[in-house]
């Protein structure tokens, strides 16, 4: 079954938001990144997917520079993160630029990393008033429509541990939200999420791509990387195995290993 | 009525009841000073002990194991008299004239306008510094155990919403700390509030007045001290504990 209500990934066109040009990473002897480059342009969702251990985690954070790479270069809005040093040894160059990147770069991590000794509504207005440095009566208006769009408005004076795993996620996603990112970072956001709840995260997910938000999104639920997704890269072994749109990834698949994992991952 | 009050009130204050009125003050007193100067060394001790730098973390270390592992008493010793003796040092370099330094009969300080004299408000922030010194090493350890115990998922995530390394540690790290810290802090306090009664014990005006004796001519600091410690001991117990 073929369902086009998603755009054909446009060659040229928008602007590239993020680009990765030829990522190498090891842990140690372990090499997990062994030369990736993609691009995701102005409004598109890509979805990162591949078995445990293909290096999807960790390429999704070293777009943001939690891991630094140790080969290639990361552009957002075609501006080189500055790096020094070579290899393992490989370190951010430049603190403010780092800093000024990643306060446009909206992170939601598998295990939600809510602060726990804020509110939510602290939480959410932290990163704009403390390092977009904006007027706190502004920040505050908007973080309280942020909690209202992912439906979680109620909560916002009660404190990430007495929220579910749902809600609490939602809450990360507004304070993603909230810092008007160029990108929207998921790492694996429905990961550590029971099954009726994880339903009210992915709405919201698919609300935010359907306005248009750039995404890269680590998943593990394919039927949710199929309808969001305007590209899916499968990963294996450090590698690009596949790259497409959802209907070529799922609908045509021509890697063998690709087959496998996606047998797999119906049956799993 | 007032005149009951005050009839009564005779049986409250005399001199043994004021002098015991006035070592409580000083107990906490120096309990509260001494536990916040434990507070600010531990936070201090915690931090090098987590910095990245390896030298940092030396010292930090070297705090930590180092203080924890002397005895007590002698900080006590040790601090004020150190302390005070170094300030007049350094004021002696800058005033003494050559012609004073010569007219100095006593051993200390080098000559007589260097002398700082102690008030019993000074002796106590020295009683207090030397607290925290003590304590501050074990607040060290404690925070730095509490700092580990901080989810790094949380720390990630202040860095990967831009902030710099001092606004994780202020604004996420130290916050988050308090709630592992608070047990063994608590213990700390204890020990804390306990060892003010040896303070008071220790009487640091007369262990001054010993080392000085002790030090005259050719004053040895290492035996002076290994010395006072015995005689501190010693005449404190007989003397009176509320000279402060």
């Amino acid at each position: 079954m073929v369902s086009m209500t998603h755009a054909e990934p446009v060659p040229s066109g928008p602007l590239p938001v993020v680009e990765l040009r030829d990522l190498h990473k090891s842990f140690g002897a372990l090499e997990v990144l062994k030369g990736i480059s993609f691009t995701a342009r102005e409004g598109q969702v890509i979805s990162l997917i591949g078995s445990s251990g293909s290096g999807k985690s960790t390429l999704l954070r070293c777009i943001n520079m939690l891991e630094v790479p140790d080969r290639g270069d990361v552009l957002i809005d075609g501006e080189a993160i500055a790096l020094t040093g070579e290899g393992q040894r490989r370190r951010v160059g430049d603190e403010n630029q780092i800093r000024r990147i990643r306060s446009e770069l909206g992170m939601v991590f598998q295990s939600f990393n809510l602060w726990a000794h804020m509110t939510i509504l602290e939480n959410v207005m932290e990163a704009p008033l403390i390092v977009q440095k904006r007027a706190r009566a502004e920040v505050e208006a908007e973080a309280r429509a942020m909690l209202d769009k992912v439906g979680i408005g109620a909560k916002a004076d009660a404190y990430p541990a007495q929220l579910s795993g749902g809600q609490q996620q939602r809450a990360a996603i507004a304070r993603a939200l909230c810092i008007n990112p160029r990108v929207m970072l998921f790492d694996e956001p429905t990961s550590a999420l029971d099954p009726e709840l994880e339903v009210e995260v992915l709405r919201v997910i698919k609300l935010l791509a359907d306005e248009g938000r750039t995404m890269v999104l680590v998943t593990h639920d394919m039927e949710f990387a199929r309808s969001v997704s305007d590209q899916v890269i499968f990963l294996h072994q450090g590698l690009i195995e596949e790259q497409g749109t959802p209907d070529e990834i799922f609908g045509a698949t021509r890697s063998a290993r690709l087959k496998q994992f996606l047998n797999a991952a119906n049956h799993g | 009525m007032t005149d009951d009050i005050a009839f009564w009130l005779g049986y409250l204050t005399n001199g043994k009841h004021l002098a015991w009125y006035a070592s409580f003050q000083f107990t906490i007193f120096a309990a509260v000073v001494g536990g916040a100067f434990a507070v600010i060394f531990g936070l201090l001790g915690a931090t090098l002990k987590n910095s990245r730098l390896p030298p940092l973390r030396l010292i930090g270390t070297l705090y930590s194991s180092i203080v924890r592992g002397v005895p007590d008493v002698l900080f006590f010793l040790f601090f004020p008299l150190a302390f005070e003796q170094t300030v007049e040092w350094f004021v002696a370099t800058q005033i003494c004239s050559p012609e004073a330094i010569a007219a100095q009969t006593a051993a200390w300080p080098p000559c007589r306008e260097a002398n700082w004299l102690l008030g019993s408000f000074e002796y106590l922030m020295l009683a207090s510094v030397s607290l925290g010194l003590v304590y501050g090493a074990f607040a060290t350890n404690v925070i730095h155990g509490a700092m580990r115990s901080v989810p790094a998922g949380q720390l990630e995530a202040a860095r990967a919403y831009g902030m710099s390394a001092s606004q994780v540690l202020w604004r996420v790290h130290i916050r988050q700390m308090w709630v592992y810290a608070l047990p063994g802090l608590s213990n700390v306090w204890m020990l804390l509030v306990k060892a003010t009664s040896l303070l008071s014990l220790l009487q640091i005006a007369d262990i001054v007045l010993w080392a000085d004796r002790l030090g005259a001519p050719n004053f040895c600091r290492l035996l002076a001290w290994s010395t006072t410690i015995g005689a501190g001991a010693t005449t404190s117990s007989s003397s009176s504990s509320t000279s402060w």
